[in-house]
């Protein structure tokens, strides 16, 4: 396997990630064997559709995989020179909200329901930097007004039902900087959020981080907020990175069919939905990952070698690589196009 | 807050006032005179039978009759105990504290226990603590009232006799006793009694607490504490218990019944001098007004019980909290 | 002899286990929500030991007569075997008329075995229709319906069942399981009525209705086998509780009446002298814990594979 070059010092050093789940159903290989790097200050977007193990990825940064899931031996993380997966849980846990932050999904659920917001983000300060009952409160509510919530002192003391869906959002960012940590991971930080406050998050985001001089882990399905925050992109496929690239390049000249897919998939103004190409069939379970390229059941370009041979990530472009045969075999895209454009017209 | 507390009141008296009136019902249609025991005594003069019959409106038509015991009931008076040979009221003032004494302990002891069983088995979830926890919350789950009070008396009050068979106090030398004797007295009678019903109810508690800490320990915030750094212990014993606590109050709702149901077994195994106690002495004297008295005080104490539990569910469920205000 | 009907019984009630388990395999085979359940149990460890007690339980209670080592009744020898402590000849002991306490649990466990099963019976099917009427009419009746239960339930159950004793006295076992049966309904009812309301919205009952079925024709075909599981876990879970009811009536004296034997009232005939006579309380109390608990296992083991959601025992 071709490992992308790592131009040091690199952040974030990601080798051969490897977490699986032991389940009734069989091994899930949630992610087998993920490589990339984060620079400083750097921005890099992890696309895919759900069950691609993109989350999981993350959470294994973190070490908050839970039984029965386990980072398999081999796989290594190292952040700012240490080896976060040979670290005691006890070190582990000083980087956890310190030094590597992290917000979800969904702000309802992912805040404690029972205790104030600004507990909720003081605890981060008691536990991080053993700061006073009152010290913690203070940048509690300095954290909140960075984060752009009118009235901070006030919402301080509220409960996160009182919250609206984007100011919860502002709330686990407040809670995630708090210790001004090097890097933030931000799972779908948008999605569960309405599109005029999804663009007003993303721009808090970006100015936070030019504050904040930190890099951001940014997963999405949605390519547009990928093409708005990134710098590159990862564009991961049943539990492996398919393409990975600057997001110009990606976005210029995608490689590899899934990647056409998902381009090929996303909405632009003015454009009717009907004409939206979908890519055909669904992720596999990860338990049953398809023998070779694990795409090609559902890749237009499919031929013999991909269904044999599991492809390894070729170097396509400058900083480009793309896990796929097509890198060696570049005529069988234009022969499939013709294909189908003969199809296509003598049906 | 008020607005809830008024509503759920309300509620209550609804519900106590079918129940009492169900339990009226059950007199009306049962076979035997409500006099019991005095209709059969030949001793009693049928005069006097006729005076009481007149005294307590038993002579009047139904509706009569139950308009009177609202009217009664209303006020307070529960009527005459034949078997005890004083009004309901008096017999139920001097029985009441000692039940309440021991269901007190027993309710503590048993949410303590309970709560900490279920927290230890959830939290070390499938390992050989929780099967071992498991199996014994099911024994204890399983098992009779009167049965494990037979037992813990065989044991520790006769093969090694620590404490005392039965009763509140040790009858004669408790009058010679200092006050601290007296105190001591008086606990080492509570112990296996006490201890009974926690055990009891303690299975009960520890089962729906190990449900409610494993549903909100899947749940995202905690996901979000760990992310935070915080130790396990503090995710767990914060953020985690302060949530699985909630459907807990509930239990106190639940455990009420429970509670007076083990406390007529216990009472009358221990011959603990309460309110089971007399509710037995009551049916096998078949003393209707006394007996019908102690259940709807039994049913008003459930009652008050489930709507403590609600005021104290909004109080600690900020949601509710706000809503309620 | 004796030995050699004990092995019999013990032999018939493995041979049944094992046929019920592999009928459950094969429906199990068949999948669908019990046949999952039925397969997940078969697995269960703990689930089968409990289904192979209380087979042997009910084999037991089946052939109460020829298990019994002596008449439950006679009174043996009142001089010299009233009060004996277990032996070869009485394991259990004997009682203070000499009868021997093993020929009383046996027949015991037919009694109350019959009693619980009969009232759960009586309990679920009244349950069941309440909660279904209830649920299915909704607006005024559902809510005047659902307050009555309310009241009936904040009447803590064996308060209930003493009052109607001291009332009635003394009575027959077929009262005494009436009485059972109809005061152990509330909480089904309460629960079935929830189910039948998530059930009435579900797209199925809404098309049968736009179809213009006939009420009766929905609660039989869509409603009932709706509130199936829910219903078999109720009663199996509250078999134990009323076991455990019936037995502390017959030690208070207001339940199964004497000389029938019951567990709860052997214990009752031992209570009086608790330290002389521990094996009369020993014995019964045995059965009635481990006979519970199996039962509590194989509810709880259903609940799990039916039912994600607490159902609380009838």
């Amino acid at each position: 396997m071709t490992a992308p070059d790592s131009r040091p010092p690199a952040l974030l050093t990601v080798r051969d990630l490897r977490t699986y789940f032991r389940t009734d159903a069989g091994v899930a290989r949630a992610v087998d064997g993920v490589s990339f790097d984060v620079m400083p200050r750097e921005t890099i977007g992890i696309v895919g559709e759900s069950g691609c193990g993109k989350s999981v990825t993350s959470l294994s940064i973190m070490r908050l995989i839970r039984p029965p899931g386990t980072i398999e031996a081999g796989s290594r993380v190292e952040f700012e020179g240490r080896d976060l997966l040979a670290l005691p849980e006890p070190e582990m846990r000083k980087i956890r909200g310190n030094r590597i932050a992290m917000i979800f999904q969904e702000p309802m659920t992912s805040l404690n329901p029972v205790f104030t917001v600004g507990e909720q983000i003081a605890e981060v300060a008691r536990v991080h930097a053993n700061a006073s009952r009152k010290d913690a409160w203070d940048r509690a509510v300095e954290m909140l007004q960075l984060t752009g919530i009118p009235a901070p002192a006030q919402r301080a003391t509220e409960y996160p039902h009182q919250l609206s869906g984007g100011m919860r959002q502002r709330v686990m960012i407040a809670m995630a900087l708090v210790m001004d940590p090097a890097l933030l991971i931000a799972d779908e930080p948008t999605t569960a959020l309405d599109v005029t406050i999804q663009a007003q998050i993303l721009e808090l985001l970006q100015q936070l981080q030019e504050r904040f001089a930190m890099s951001i882990i940014l997963i999405t399905h949605d390519l547009g907020v990928i093409a708005e925050m990134a710098q590159r992109v990862l564009v991961m496929y049943a539990g492996e990175i398919v393409e990975q690239a600057s997001v110009g390049e990606l976005f210029a000249r995608p490689h590899h069919p899934y990647t056409e897919g998902l381009l090929a998939a996303m909405p632009t103004l003015g454009e009717a939905r009907s004409r939206l190409a979908v890519i055909p069939g669904t992720v596999p379970p990860p338990t049953r990952w398809p023998a070779g390229c694990r795409f090609h059941d559902r890749c237009r370009y499919a031929w013999e070698r991909p269904e044999r041979d599991h492809p390894p990530l070729f170097e396509v472009g400058p900083a480009h690589w793309s896990r796929c045969f097509l890198a060696e075999e570049p005529q069988r895209r234009t022969q499939a196009k013709d294909a189908s454009a003969i199809a296509g017209g003598s049906a | 807050m008020r607005a809830l507390v008024a509503r759920r009141l309300l509620q209550a008296v609804v519900i106590v006032a079918i129940a009492a009136t169900a339990t009226f019902l059950l007199v009306q249609l049962a076979p035997g005179d409500p006099l019991g025991d005095l209709v059969t005594n030949p001793r009693v003069p049928a005069e006097v039978r006729e005076r009481l019959r007149e005294r307590w409106g038993l002579d009047r038509p139904v509706h009569e009759q139950y308009a009177l015991y609202v009217r009664n009931l209303a006020r307070g008076d529960l009527g005459w105990s034949f078997s005890q040979s004083r009004p309901v009221a008096h017999a139920l003032v001097d029985a009441l504290p000692n039940t309440m004494l021991l269901m007190g302990v027993a309710l503590i002891g048993a949410f303590v226990l309970g709560v900490a069983t279920g927290v230890v088995r959830a939290a070390r979830r499938g390992s050989v603590a929780d099967r071992a926890l498991g199996a014994g919350t099911l024994f204890f789950y399983s098992m009779p009232d009167f049965w494990l009070a037979i037992m813990a008396m065989l044991v520790f009050a006769y093969w090694v006799p620590i404490f005392p068979t039965s009763g509140m106090t040790t009858a004669v030398i408790y009058d010679y006793l200092s006050p601290a004797g007296k105190l001591l007295d008086r606990l080492r009678h509570l112990v296996l009694p006490a201890t009974t019903l926690v055990l009891l109810l303690a299975a009960i508690i520890a089962r729906y607490q190990r449900a409610a800490f494993l549903d909100v320990a899947t749940q995202d915030f905690v996901r979000t504490a760990r992310a935070k750094g915080l130790t396990e212990r503090a995710v767990l014993w914060r953020h985690v218990l302060r949530n699985a606590l909630l459907p807990v109050i509930t239990l106190l709702g639940l455990a009420l019944p429970m509670l007076v149901g083990g406390a007529v077994f216990i009472e009358h195994v221990f011959a603990w001098p309460g309110m089971g106690r007399l509710v037995v002495v009551a049916i096998a004297a078949r003393d209707h007004s006394l007996v019908m008295a102690i259940v709807i005080l039994g049913s008003v104490l459930v009652t008050l019980g489930s709507l403590l539990a609600d005021v104290l569910y909004a109080v600690a469920d900020p949601r509710l909290r706000l809503h309620a205000r | 002899m004796m030995l050699v009907r004990w092995a019999l019984a013990i032999a018939l009630s493995a041979a049944v286990a094992a046929a019920v388990g592999r009928l459950w395999a094969r429906m199990g085979a068949g999948g669908g929500p019990w046949g999952t359940a039925l397969a997940r149990l078969r697995r269960d460890r703990g689930g089968m030991v409990a289904l192979h007690f209380l087979l042997f339980v009910a084999t037991v209670a089946l052939f109460a007569r020829w298990l019994a080592p002596f008449d439950p009744n006679v009174q043996l020898d009142i001089i010299n075997l009233a009060s004996r402590p277990p032996s070869v000849a009485h394991p259990f002991g004997t009682d203070i008329y000499s009868r021997d306490v093993l020929s009383r649990v046996v027949h015991g466990t037919r009694i109350s075995l019959s009693v619980a099963c009969l009232a759960i019976l009586l309990s679920i099917t009244v349950g069941t229709a309440y909660g279904t009427s209830a649920g299915y009419l909704g607006g005024r009746a559902d809510a005047v319906m659902m307050r009555v239960i309310d009241a009936l339930l904040s009447i803590p159950r064996i308060l209930m069942l003493l009052a109607i004793f001291a009332l009635w006295g003394r009575v027959s076992l077929g009262a005494l399981v009436l009485i059972l049966g109809l005061t152990g309904w509330f909480a089904t009812s309460r629960l079935v009525r929830a189910q039948v309301l998530s059930l009435k919205t579900e797209e199925m009952v809404v098309a049968a209705r736009a179809l213009g079925a006939r009420h009766r024709r929905i609660v039989w075909r869509h409603i009932l086998p709706g509130v199936t599981s829910t219903v078999v876990v109720a009663a199996t879970l509250g078999i134990g509780n009323v076991i455990i009811l019936e037995a502390g009536l017959s030690f208070l004296g207001v339940g199964v009446q004497p000389p029938t034997a019951s567990w709860g009232n052997i214990i009752s005939d031992g209570a009086s002298n608790v330290a002389g006579l521990w094996w009369m309380s020993l014995f019964p109390g045995l059965a009635i814990v481990l006979t519970v608990m199996a039962f509590n296992i194989i509810g709880d083991a259903l609940r799990d594979a039916l039912d994600p959601r607490e159902i609380q025992p009838a």
